[in-house]
């Protein structure tokens, strides 16, 4: 392999290749980096078998072939270097790095060894997405899955495409989320799969401050996520595969309450502030007690335990119902309160026992359940 | 060669061509799916497995593939999945109402379970008592009969009947507040409250109930403090006017280290007990039941069961259980010779008989010792106390006479027998320890 290419894009590339690494495997190619040059392009790919991501620049290759590197020490390096361009060449068991200032030698593993990423077989159907839309809808779920062994299908985040929306949702079955995105296109068919919770954080960091569209091909056992902007052939492009996970997605939609006992309105600040506040005296469970007086319009917190002391505060709440109270656990409620970005909140309790919806005021793409605690 | 024996010889063989590492990276998970036409499916785990066999060891393994089997021309890969689910999302899983507990579905405020009410509770000789005081009850809480006390045996239908009130009383009389609490809990509550400085809030919420029942109140025997909370509260209410309602496995006479004044109070309203059900209200019960599970069983099994069950209605529900599972294992109704090998171990329960014989060997044996010593006149203390020791299980277990007793023990004077049986009585009262001996030798006995 002999071939050039540009530093900063060497570096973009080599540093997202590393996150999709594995760090400790059976398997030690998994921890190395695939650098392969093909004609007018250079690939830098890592995996850990259940993601891929591969990252494909512009480079000017007099020799095509590829060789793995130890992920951590080609990322340190690399990051450290200057100048422009930098030409890549094999030599014998090494890979030499070259630019005006520098010349270094690092040392290679087999390409032999390195998983082949899967290709997607096309006709699965392809979903374009704007980029910034879909990572912020997902960084808003993707907190709320859950970890049980048990239940795997919980440990991902849900995506549902049907007519002009995508509705992504997770959930730990204490709590769970859920955003739409509109979609430019309608779809002609209704499709639904779980990735899984770390796919879907990559996808964030890979593309989140990313202008223009995502593509999504879809098929059976695994996605792919892809961004060349604008089709630019100066631009990187990032293709990230990801499995698709096994089992089926709880049907949330019958346990969102839709008219209650109560609905209120309040500050979203203020909330968030008293309930940290009452926190502070939750005690173990984390349980802050909720009055809530629509009548009055007032709202209050209640917090005690034996080692802290107790807490009290009041705040406005608007709406209307009957008196209600209700117990949660603090830090949940704090959780989808903070994925929340308007400044008032409506709050909806269906009954003492059953879930409550938090969502922002006035918009109806999010909304967060979370089950109170039984007394 | 099964599907499973080929890919197995595959595995075998494949394990020395690749390294231990590769081998248990890709080859984890997979198996042969199917052989059709000489192509070989074999199914993968994830995408990557796929691709990699396909790329690297394809070669390998059709080439030991064929070297197994010439008919073999090709293998294929596969990740073996149902597609991406079409929207079709079924009703049950429910996300957000885990926190529930499964199966039992008791009322949040009162802890009543819907399941126990009157309707399903069957009246006979035995529990007519108990029943019309629980009726009279319903009618006019806290003025008839207050406290009502019911005891009975276990499985006898006390819980039922208890709860059976709370349920009707809350559907007459929805404004009544309601309280059904096992002593267990009771305690227990007694217990954070003085640990957590809310006894206070305990006794508010035990004080403003309109109907308070406690089952079990057995348990409450040696816990003093919650015998005086419930003493204060059982004041509180019943000066009101407010119905109280208790269970116990004995009558309050009965129930060892109950305070005095608790003991006359509980006997101050009504007492009324549940016996053991007669053969018709048997057969009424197991007919119910048969209905209600809708498994039409024949009246022959049903005499069966009710002639041979006859101490526990629990026992009988459990009987059914086992009557109905086997129709639904086997698919067919079972046969009488069925029903008897079922339920043998439920009707024969191991009452082995008790022989004096039996005793003087256990205890002989137990305190190594020769078992004609026991008999003889020697007044050694090692001898004297085991002898003293088996004369207290005749009495107990056999029921002797002292005279026989003292015959028995080598031509003994019946005072001294019940000299014997009076010293160890007193013995096992005051020692823990040996009350565990003698039921040791007990076990022995039995065991033996």
């Amino acid at each position: 392999m002999i071939t050039e290419v540009q530093k900063h894009r060497l570096k973009e590339g080599v540093s997202i290749a590393e996150r999709a690494t594995a760090k400790s495997s059976s398997l030690p190619i998994l921890s190395s980096i695939l650098v392969d040059a093909k004609k007018n392009s250079l690939e830098i790919i890592g995996t850990d078998l259940e993601i891929g991501v591969r990252y494909r620049m512009l480079a000017d290759t007099q020799e095509e072939g590829g060789v793995a590197i130890p992920a951590k020490s080609l990322s340190s390096f690399v990051s450290t270097i200057s100048g422009d361009g930098v030409s890549l060449e094999t030599k014998g068991e090494h890979l030499l790095v070259k630019s005006k200032d520098f010349e270094t030698k690092l040392k290679t593993l087999s390409s032999e060894e390195f998983p082949i990423i899967p290709s997607l077989k096309t006709g699965g159907g392809t979903i374009t997405l704007v980029a910034r839309d879909l990572c912020e809808g997902i960084s808003q779920v993707v907190g709320f899955s859950g970890t049980m062994q048990a239940r795997p299908e919980l440990s991902g985040v849900h995506f549902s495409f049907a007519g002009q929306e995508l509705r992504l949702a997770a959930t730990d079955i204490f709590r769970l989320a859920e955003k739409t995105i509109f979609l430019s296109e309608k779809q002609t068919e209704e499709t639904s799969f779980i990735i899984p919770q770390r796919a879907a954080k990559e996808i964030v960091s890979l593309f989140g401050d990313r202008e223009g569209n995502v593509l999504l091909h879809l098929s059976p056992t695994q996605i792919m996520c892809e961004y060349n902007r604008d089709r630019d052939p100066l631009a990187p492009h990032i293709q990230l595969v990801s499995r698709v996970m096994e089992g089926e997605f709880p049907a949330y939609q019958n346990h969102i309450p839709s008219s209650g006992k109560v609905s209120l309105r309040m500050s979203r600040e203020e909330l968030l502030s008293h309930l940290r506040a009452a926190g502070i005296f939750a005690g173990k469970s984390n349980e802050v007690r909720f009055i809530i007086r629509p009548k009055k319009g007032d709202v209050s917190i209640f917090a005690q335990n034996t080692e802290t002391g107790e807490s009290s505060s009041r705040l406005r709440g608007e709406g209307e119902g009957e008196e209600l109270r209700i117990s949660f656990n603090w830090k949940f409620f704090a959780d989808g309160l903070s994925q929340i970005k308007t400044e008032h909140v409506d709050m909806l309790c269906s009954s003492e026992e059953g879930p409550t919806l938090l969502r922002p005021a006035g918009k109806s793409d999010f909304f967060y359940l979370v089950a109170p605690l039984r007394a | 060669m099964t599907k499973e024996e080929l890919w197995q010889t595959v595995l075998s063989q494949l394990q020395f061509k690749i390294s231990p590492a590769n081998f248990a990276t890709w080859l984890k998970n997979t198996y042969v799916l199917a052989k059709n036409d000489g192509i070989v499916t074999i199914s993968v785990p994830n995408n990557f497995s796929k691709e990699w066999l396909e790329n690297k060891y394809h070669k390998t393994i059709l080439q030991i593939l064929r070297s197994i089997d010439e008919s073999i021309r090709d293998a294929s890969y596969t990740v073996e999945r149902s597609a991406p689910v079409k929207k079709e999302l079924s009703p049950p899983a429910p996300a957000s109402d885990q926190l529930e507990l499964q199966g039992v579905s008791t009322h949040r405020i009162t802890n009543l379970n819907p399941r126990y009410v009157f309707d399903n509770f069957i009246v006979g000789p035995f529990n007519e008592l108990a029943h019309a005081a629980a009726w009279a009850v319903v009618q006019n809480p806290g003025t008839v009969y207050n406290p009502l006390f019911v005891y009975g045996g276990v499985g006898l239908g006390k819980t039922h009947l208890l709860q059976a009130t709370g349920n009707q009383i809350s559907q007459e009389a929805p404004e009544k507040k309601i309280r059904y609490i096992s002593s267990e809990r009771f305690t227990s509550e007694v217990v954070t409250g003085i640990r957590n400085h809310t006894i206070n809030a305990f006794r508010a919420l035990y004080r403003d109930v309109d109907i308070l029942i406690i089952d079990d109140i057995q348990f409450l025997a040696g816990k003093d403090k919650t015998q005086e909370e419930l003493f204060h509260t059982f004041n509180a209410l019943h000066e009101k006017g407010k119905q109280v309602i208790f269970s116990s496995d004995r009558p309050p006479k009965a129930i060892p280290s109950l305070e005095e004044r608790l003991r006359s109070r509980f006997e101050g309203g009504m007492i009324a007990d549940i016996s053991l059900p007669d053969f018709e209200t048997r057969m009424a019960i197991l007919k119910i039941k048969t209905q209600e599970r809708e498994s039409p069983i024949s009246d022959e099994i049903c005499e069966y069961i009710a002639s041979n069950i006859h101490r526990n209605v629990r026992e009988l529900e459990g009987a059914l259980n086992r009557i109905i599972a086997f129709w639904r294992l086997h698919n067919r109704e079972p046969s009488l010779q069925d029903i008897k090998s079922m339920l043998k171990s439920v009707i024969h329960n191991p009452n082995k008989m008790v022989t004096p014989k039996k005793i003087i060997e256990a205890v002989s044996e137990f305190y190594d010792i020769k078992e004609k010593d026991i008999v003889a006149s020697s007044r050694k203390r090692e001898i004297v106390r085991p002898r003293q020791v088996a004369m207290y299980l005749f009495r107990q277990e056999l029921k002797s006479s002292f005279p026989f007793i003292g015959k028995k023990f080598g031509g003994r004077d019946h005072t001294t027998a019940m000299y014997a049986y009076d010293r160890v009585s007193k013995e096992v009262q005051e020692s823990e320890m040996f009350l565990d001996e003698i039921s040791l030798i007990r076990q022995r006995i039995y065991g033996g």
